[in-house]
């Protein structure tokens, strides 16, 4: 029997894969073309007959080499990991900071499209708002309440690239997961710093920060996912 | 016979059919793709693996190495659950293009 390895290693000599992945593709061909082989022997075919038909499986080795090769390479430059869950992940906080600022500007009071006050800027706004005040309530309610959409999309985009379930929950709750790390950094940061900045980093406040950052736009991130997951869930079943 | 284009457009639900019994490898893939097409849909070593690649790069399918009772080393696949979502729609994509084509051969017929 021919040395199927070797005879595939030298028509994919120049198959510009790192040599571990080259070695698994030229290992994979050449157990096809062996047991093509061996069928055609089982038939009765003669050892050369059986070689002859073996190769006929390529008709250009070149033009294999090529498509192999963009088949393997084709999503280096957004590999699967960016799509499924980096992009859909950083859509989803994009979008939730632009609406959480959007709305912020807007300065939304209890009727539509009030304005805000202009001497207040619109962070601080946001943030005593959301702390102490009624008058907030309204803005960063209209906010919790646009992101199921936003964290449906982030599952929808994830879910189209292939995701698996983890990487769609994670792309669809992604700006909560952000919130979190961006107060624990706040937190230690503050914490060396000191001075000026006791306020901010009493317990009280970070844990009141991280129900209205983190726990709360979770959950109505997380809703979204869910809703998102089970829409398609019941498509597909209505679709087979 | 199947011409070569429309077979470039199935076999993508072919490989994910077959797939859907267990995993497979490429020899047996396409083995049991011609048995079940009764020789209709043929895959060959060029055709089949460049196609797999892609399949696994997009994550509907997943190869992992095995070893046979006969001591060789084999590429197993199996369907991912992206795979296992794609198929449905793939499915109900194809049964509508031939139901359509089956009207305007009804309608030639006639």
């Amino acid at each position: 029997m021919p040395d199927w390895e070797e005879l595939v290693s030298r028509r994919l000599a120049q198959l510009a894969l790192d040599e571990r992945e080259r070695q698994e593709v030229i290992t994979e061909l050449a157990g096809h073309l062996e047991e093509t082989y061996e069928a055609y022997r089982q038939k009765g075919a003669s050892h050369d007959e059986a070689i002859r038909c073996a190769l006929l499986q390529v008709n250009n080795w070149d033009t294999l080499q090529q498509a192999i090769h963009i088949a393997r390479t084709k999503e280096n430059a957004m590999n699967a990991r960016t799509s499924r869950l980096w992009v859909p992940s950083f859509v989803t906080l994009a979008a939730s900071v632009i609406t959480l600022v959007g709305f912020a500007f807007l300065g939304l009071k209890p009727g539509p499209f009030g304005s805000q006050a202009h001497n207040e800027i619109w962070w601080s706004h946001l943030i005593g708002g959301i702390a102490s005040g009624p008058y907030m309530v309204n803005e960063y309610t209209v906010w919790l309440m646009s992101l199921p959409l936003i964290g449906a999309i982030g599952a929808g985009l994830s879910s189209r690239a292939g995701g698996a379930l983890r990487d769609i929950v994670i792309s669809g709750v992604f700006p909560a997961l952000a919130w979190l790390t961006i107060l624990f950094v706040v937190q230690s940061f503050a914490a060396s710093l000191g001075r000026g900045l006791e306020a901010e980093t009493a317990p009280v406040n970070v844990a009141r920060l991280m129900i209205l950052l983190v726990l709360i736009p979770g959950a109505c991130l997380l809703l979204g996912v869910l809703v998102y997951h089970a829409a398609v869930k019941r498509w597909t079943k209505s679709a087979a | 016979m199947v011409g070569s284009g429309v077979k470039r457009g199935t076999a993508e639900l072919a490989i994910l059919s077959v797939l859907e019994t267990g995993e497979l490898h490429g020899y047996e893939i396409a083995r049991r793709i011609e048995q079940q097409t009764h020789g209709k849909l043929r895959f060959t070593l060029a055709s089949l693996y460049p196609l797999l690649y892609r399949m696994e790069k997009r994550g509907w399918v997943r190869g992992e190495w095995q070893n046979a009772e006969s001591g060789r080393r084999r590429r197993c696949y199996r369907l991912t659950s992206a795979g296992k979502k794609k198929i449905v729609p793939l499915r109900a994509e194809w049964a509508e293009l031939f139901r359509a084509l089956r009207q305007l051969a009804k309608v030639a017929d006639a």
